[in-house]
């Protein structure tokens, strides 16, 4: 590749302001020489300048307020869903310690007579017989629009 | 001078992407409205929507929000913004038209078809009022990838670094993007050079 | 945790009464009959036993105070609240109550004009017509704000202004 040619290829890339000060030196030398690669490198230069003033789209009446709205909204449901799955959580939690509560309480009023394991593999099997049907009468849909 | 007045704006961002990590509003909507022309005519030019536009708009500063706990304050504020902007607006394009980035549309080809059959004097008439019309209309028709290179040199004005950053591709790869994109663009209003 | 206390006021006052009650109740039980009564309590130390007997009857109060605001709350939502604080008292575990905070409708809003309640999901007043939120122009069913299709009839919705 002649010095030309790989000067001509580098015209568009310098019209566009990225090339180093050592290729932009080295293009200088040769355009001192060349008249077809000067006018080569106006003519980029007009399509950069082009490129620098197109018509400029309005951003849209309103686009500021809409914005705010929507991140306000997104920001509030978000927020909603995670207050749920933590509400949902601290009562997964407390179901399960307050079956125990319930347990010792039941243990202890029956004077050991109820056995509190029956009591609690009772209520146990219950409440997860509860929690099938309703989750088989909910539907999938009800229930991934919380989980 | 410059220096000094580089790390006063860098300062000031700083502080601003502290508001932000405590999503002040006030904040929000002072960095929304600071950034609304550039980042609405970036995502026009490349969605070429308006309404996509505006959507992907304010989606950006909904996914900002959420990722802003997680941004490195040495990295580059803008780039990192509007690589956000890129990628929402790059799933929008592969969801919408269920088509590879590389392909082209012909919305924009009648102006530069009335370009071509105007004569020899291509250059002079690229100096009419029309001149930013029929460029746009040329631009249109090139690849998203392309569109993306040209918008953010030229009007956003950003070094290859940055949009190395936002496109997230080597700079290799953004150098050779910027020249294959200038020589269709040139390709596509003066037929075959 | 503002929101929590604001919450804590729709707690009937009968329901903390109950609480309360039944708290001091079982402490009451707990540490004059059941500990001295047990033989299993026997090699316990004396700060487990006050932890024993202080904690133990705080799960039944709390469960109080959970079907006490199911009551209220489903009540000013316009739910079955009868039905619900059924199901929160009598299914073990927790269960019915964890149903309930799963599938309670959101809350009513009272119409600005007329002070007639109505679901937030409304577009306008089931009294007095007047519009509630952000409607569709065709079909006139409620429609988000960020919308730009009716999910109804799919027409297209102007941008707020």
């Amino acid at each position: 590749m002649t010095e030309h040619e790989s000067v001509r290829e580098m015209l568009a890339l310098a019209a566009a302001g990225v090339l180093d000060a050592g290729e932009v030196r080295r293009i200088e030398q040769h355009a001192r020489m060349c008249e077809a690669c000067r006018a080569e490198l106006e003519a980029w230069a007009a399509y950069t300048q082009g490129l620098r003033r197109l018509p400029q789209p309005p951003a849209p009446e309103g686009l500021l307020e809409r914005t705010s709205a929507r991140i306000l909204q997104e920001r509030t449901a978000a927020a909603d869903h995670r207050h749920q799955a933590l509400l949902l959580g601290a009562l997964a939690i407390f179901g399960w310690m307050s079956s125990l509560a319930f347990w010792v309480l039941v243990r202890e009023t029956t004077g050991g007579v109820l056995n509190g394991w029956a009591w609690w593999s009772a209520s146990t099997a219950l409440s997860w017989a509860t929690a099938g049907t309703a989750a088989l009468v909910l539907g999938r849909r009800e229930m991934r629009r919380f989980l | 001078m410059l220096a000094a007045t580089m790390s006063l704006e860098a300062f000031g961002t700083d502080r601003e992407i502290a508001l932000l990590k405590k999503r002040d509003p006030d904040a929000v909507s002072a960095l929304v409205g600071r950034y609304q022309h550039r980042l609405y005519r970036f995502l026009v030019r490349m969605v070429q929507e308006p309404a996509a536009a505006e959507d992907l708009f304010q989606q950006t500063w909904i996914r900002l929000l959420e990722k802003i706990g997680s941004y490195d304050t040495r990295r580059n504020f803008e780039a990192w913004l509007f690589a956000i902007a890129r990628n929402l607006a790059i799933d929008h394009l592969r969801r919408r038209r269920d088509l590879s980035l590389d392909e082209t549309d012909d919305s924009g080809l009648a102006a530069s078809e009335r370009l071509r059959s105007g004569g020899p004097n291509v250059l002079d008439r690229l100096l009419d009022f029309e001149r930013g019309e029929i460029l746009a209309a040329a631009i249109a028709q090139l690849p998203v990838i392309h569109r993306e290179a040209l918008t953010l040199r030229f009007e956003e004005e950003m070094k290859l670094e940055q949009i190395a950053e936002v496109a997230g591709i080597p700079l290799s790869t953004v150098k050779s993007r910027l020249h294959r994109a200038l020589e269709s663009l040139r390709t596509k209003i003066e037929g075959n050079v | 945790m503002s929101r929590f206390s604001e919450e804590m006021r729709v707690v009937p006052k009968l329901a903390w009464a109950i609480a309360i009650l039944i708290y001091l109740g079982f402490i009451a039980l707990t540490w004059f009959v059941f500990i001295p009564h047990d033989e299993n309590f026997r090699y316990w130390a004396p700060p487990a036993l006050v932890i024993f007997a202080g904690v133990v009857p705080l799960f039944l109060s709390v469960y109080v105070l959970i079907a006490g605001y199911v009551y209220a709350d489903a009540q000013r939502r316009g739910m079955r609240y009868v039905l619900w604080t059924l199901l929160a008292i009598f299914v073990p575990n927790a269960i019915g109550i964890i149903l309930y905070f799963i599938m309670r409708d959101p809350l009513l809003r009272p119409c600005p004009a007329c002070g007639h309640t109505a679901s937030s999901g409304y577009a306008f007043c089931p009294k007095c017509g007047t519009a509630l939120s952000r409607a569709c122009p065709e079909c006139r069913s409620a429609v988000q704000p960020e919308w730009s299709h009716c999910t109804k009839c799919g027409a297209q919705l102007l941008q707020p202004r």
